[in-house]
């Protein structure tokens, strides 16, 4: 498993290298793409605050349920924090697995559960000015070993 | 006992920091650490806790030296 935060552009092509494999017949690369408009409001960027030490180990535990939860077989997950812009990527997920269904789900259910649980924080920017992102209160207690 | 409260997001830019030690009585609990840091508005008061990075619940008891945060609603992905 890759598991990454970074305050650089992501690095699309490691990713998906590090998730190559001869078993595997199905490659799902999702990027979260900051977009232009969100709630009626114009964004020209978003800025990603983070507590470093534990969105690391809470990105892991997320990695780790949706890799074993679904089977996949390869897994890289890379969030980039700081300023991003509209059109870049803050958030890369590249999964492998045997079949297609389980890299689909995996993948899902990766980032349904990053973002009730990772301590991540979005403000947006945008003409009108700035503003904090509404936020998910933290599922921590769903959290489950697979 | 003194531990370091840490804030994020929100919460930091109302309080005008990111980071405070508090003082607290032996015995304290995760919960006692909000109404000792000035500043916090309540309308924004966490509404979840880490000790030490890990999630933690209000009931958590601290030691000398933890550090906890105040985690507002997450928004990352």
């Amino acid at each position: 498993m890759l598991v990454q935060i970074t305050e650089d552009p992501i690095d699309e092509a490691a990713a998906q290298a590090y998730v190559a494999s001869p078993k595997c017949g199905a490659v799902l690369v999702f990027r979260g793409v900051v977009r232009d408009h969100h709630e009626g409001k114009s964004v020209s960027k978003i800025d990603y605050h983070c507590y470093r030490e534990m969105a690391e180990r809470e990105l892991a535990d997320v990695a780790r349920i949706a890799a074993a939860g679904h089977g996949l077989e390869r897994l890289a997950v890379v969030h980039r924090i700081g300023e991003v812009l509209v059109g870049e990527t803050s958030l890369l997920v590249v999964a492998a697995a045997p079949p297609r269904r389980p890299a689909f789900e995996g993948i899902l259910a990766l980032v349904d559960d990053l973002k009730r649980r990772v301590p991540i924080w979005k403000k947006e920017y945008g003409p009108d000015g700035s503003h904090w992102v509404e936020g998910v209160p933290p599922g921590y207690g769903a959290r489950a070993d697979a | 006992m003194r531990v370091r409260v840490l804030l994020f997001g929100p919460l930091a830019e109302a309080a005008g920091r990111d980071a405070v030690d508090v003082e607290l009585p032996d015995g304290a609990t995760v919960g006692d650490v909000p109404g000792l840091v000035d500043g916090l508005p309540e309308a924004l008061w966490a509404l979840a806790y880490a000790v030490n990075a890990s999630y933690a619940s209000a009931e958590t008891a601290l030691s000398d030296g933890d550090e906890v945060a105040l985690i507002p609603p997450v928004s990352g992905g």
